[in-house]
């Protein structure tokens, strides 16, 4: 294999389209001078933010950015106070975020890589987590209760940070610089997990790496490009040709927009992996016995709708809702449920036998649908006088994002209907 | 888990089944349900791609993430072996106890054994047809209408000559 030249000084620029921010050459520089590869690709503006997009003609299969071990940034390059682990366990998130906050707060503070992120304003208003109340409960319910769960670990991690980064080796950050460097590492960390790190524990994977966030995501699994892993580093290679101009994506994962949107603070307008979480309009449909047994079964809670289908988790839901709280756990239409579940009994056969059940749970169904389009339409109508209302006013742009989602949502069934009349 | 391209989100599941047949749920029901999947439609794709395969066992790789199944068909050396013997696709609920007594080329062999060089640990392709000829040995088979222990021992003796690669 021929040795690879390294981009020379004079070279550097070609990197950057015109009209990207400054800041954004000297990571370049900062991560070019560190032995990383770039090939073929430039930083562009484009209309969602900046992206990568290809410079010239890229073939498929091509190795475009390398990223040496180098540059990247994991728990093993923290320092830790010396104290035993049962006094401070190590929480990842949280001392990569006070590494971050840290990072920030020095006077001079002169790192390539926290020039770029974004100001903590934007995080406030594209991530659910940083919402206000009267926006969550007016978001759909899984959001909601997600948020909340973030909130929480929010709260745990800084005070992990205060305590061990803090008062034990004297790292200065403020609680507003932690929340903010919290929300780069969520939206930022890579899992890096060469297959040497089997062992090592999924949360210790969490690592800052420069300019691969500068790619952005796609659903699309099989034509946006690959990131893989090895000891020396991580690379990106592309899985299909791409044109001058064109912007190269690479996917985190299938995730619906959902997951996206709490997780990274966006949703994309056309997800081909895109779904409804409709776990709370099933519950209610459920007695506390009904949920044990699904939980036992492990049915309990996911229920996901989308342009298709219901999951099948759904269904097992509901087939057992229609099953009244006294035959619970004995009689033969109960152990029939639980012969479906284990496989002993095939659907066509289970269908067969429970007729009359079976147009129950589609009734059931029917009503669960009616019910998430008639709480979406409630809400969005929340949602939008508050839009109105001067007091909202800073919260617009969350505001938006929220009414945005139930729009994606609406739409999903709307096409669930369609298909399934 | 906020990390992205996070390998833990593709959950892949083996099983065996047999070619172009749906099987039973029992296998599936218990692994594919809880994910989401309906395991009569799963059923149906192992079937679908397992056509090539007709009434023999394979082994089958499911691939699944975010509800889709991505069935492939995982190269074993037992069903490589049986394949090779090309006999009538039979109903396997009428005849039970199917002895192989037929004779497979060792040209066949050792092209079977390229196939799973990647899975073997062994350090010359001499190895794996070796482990192979095993296979056949225990599937009741012949090679060059002898015994395959036979063959094995010929390797050993340096009576036949086994490519490099």
């Amino acid at each position: 294999m021929p040795k690879r030249r390294r981009p020379s000084s004079s070279h550097r620029q070609d990197f950057l389209a015109d009209g990207v921010p400054e800041a954004h050459q000297r990571l370049l520089e900062h991560v070019l001078a560190n032995n990383a590869r770039l090939s073929k690709v430039k930083i562009a503006k484009l209309p969602h933010g900046i992206g990568i997009v290809a410079s010239e003609r890229v073939q498929k299969n091509e190795e475009i950015t390398f990223i040496p071990k180098s540059l990247l940034v994991n728990l093993y390059d923290i320092e830790f106070p010396n104290s035993s682990p049962i006094d401070h366990p190590t929480k990842v998130h949280s001392s990569l975020a006070a590494y971050v906050a840290s990072q920030f707060h020095a006077p001079n503070s002169n790192d390539p890589f926290i020039s770029i992120l974004p100001p903590f304003s934007s995080f406030k208003s594209s991530m659910p987590l940083f919402w206000s109340k009267e926006v969550l409960t007016n978001c759909p319910p899984w959001i909601h209760s997600f948020a909340l769960k973030q909130q929480e670990k929010l709260k745990d991690d800084y005070e992990h940070a205060v305590k061990v980064h803090r008062d034990a080796r004297g790292v200065e950050f403020s609680k507003e610089e932690f929340e903010w460097a919290w929300a780069v590492v969520n939206t930022r960390t890579i899992y890096y997990r060469p297959k040497k790190w089997y062992k090592v524990p999924a949360e210790d994977c969490m690592t800052m790496c420069p300019f691969i966030d500068y790619y952005n995501h796609d659903a699309r699994g099989d034509e946006s490009c690959t990131v893989s892993f090895s000891t020396d580093g991580l690379r990106v290679t592309t899985q299909k040709p791409y044109a001058p101009g064109e912007e190269i994506f690479v996917t985190y994962g299938e995730y619906n927009n959902d997951h996206l949107l709490v997780e990274y603070g966006f949703a994309l307008p056309a997800n081909r992996a895109d779904n409804i979480n409709i776990d709370h309009w099933v519950f209610s449909k459920l007695s506390s016995r009904h949920q044990e047994i699904l939980r036992e079964m492990s049915f309990n809670g996911g229920y996901l709708l989308d342009e298709n289908e219901v999951c099948y988790r759904t269904m097992m839901a509901l087939r057992l809702a229609i099953i009244s709280d006294d035959d619970l756990g004995i009689g033969k239409r109960y152990w029939d449920f639980v012969k479906l579940v284990e496989g002993e009994m095939e659907e066509d056969e289970y269908v067969e036998l429970y007729e009359m059940d079976e147009k129950m749970v589609g009734g059931m169904l029917k009503e669960v649908v009616e019910a998430v389009v008639k709480y979406g339409e409630e809400k969005t109508e929340n949602l939008r006088q508050m839009l109105a209302d001067e007091e909202f006013l800073e919260q617009k742009d969350s505001i938006g994002s929220a009414i945005e989602r139930w729009g994606q949502m609406i739409d999903i069934i709307a096409k669930y209907r369609e298909k399934n009349k | 888990m906020p990390p992205k391209f996070d390998p833990n989100e593709v959950k892949i599941i083996y099983l065996r089944a047999t070619g172009g047949e749906v099987g039973a749920s029992s296998a599936l029901a218990p692994k594919i349900g809880p994910l989401g999947l309906s395991p009569k439609k799963v059923g149906e794709d192992i079937a679908k791609a397992t056509q090539d395969w007709k009434g023999l066992r394979v082994t089958c790789k499911l691939t699944i993430q975010n509800r889709q199944a991505a069935v492939s068909v995982v190269p074993t050396a037992s069903s490589l072996v049986i394949k090779a013997l090309k006999e009538p696709p039979r109903d396997r609920k009428k005849e039970k106890n199917i002895k192989h007594t037929k004779s497979i080329p060792l040209d066949e062999i050792i092209e079977i054994a390229r196939t799973m060089r990647h899975k073997s640990l062994a350090k010359e392709l001499k190895g794996t047809v070796k482990e192979i000829l095993g296979t056949a040995f225990s599937v009741g088979c012949k090679v060059d209408g002898k015994n395959p222990k036979d063959v094995q021992e010929e390797i050993d003796n340096g009576e036949v000559e086994i490519p490099e690669e």
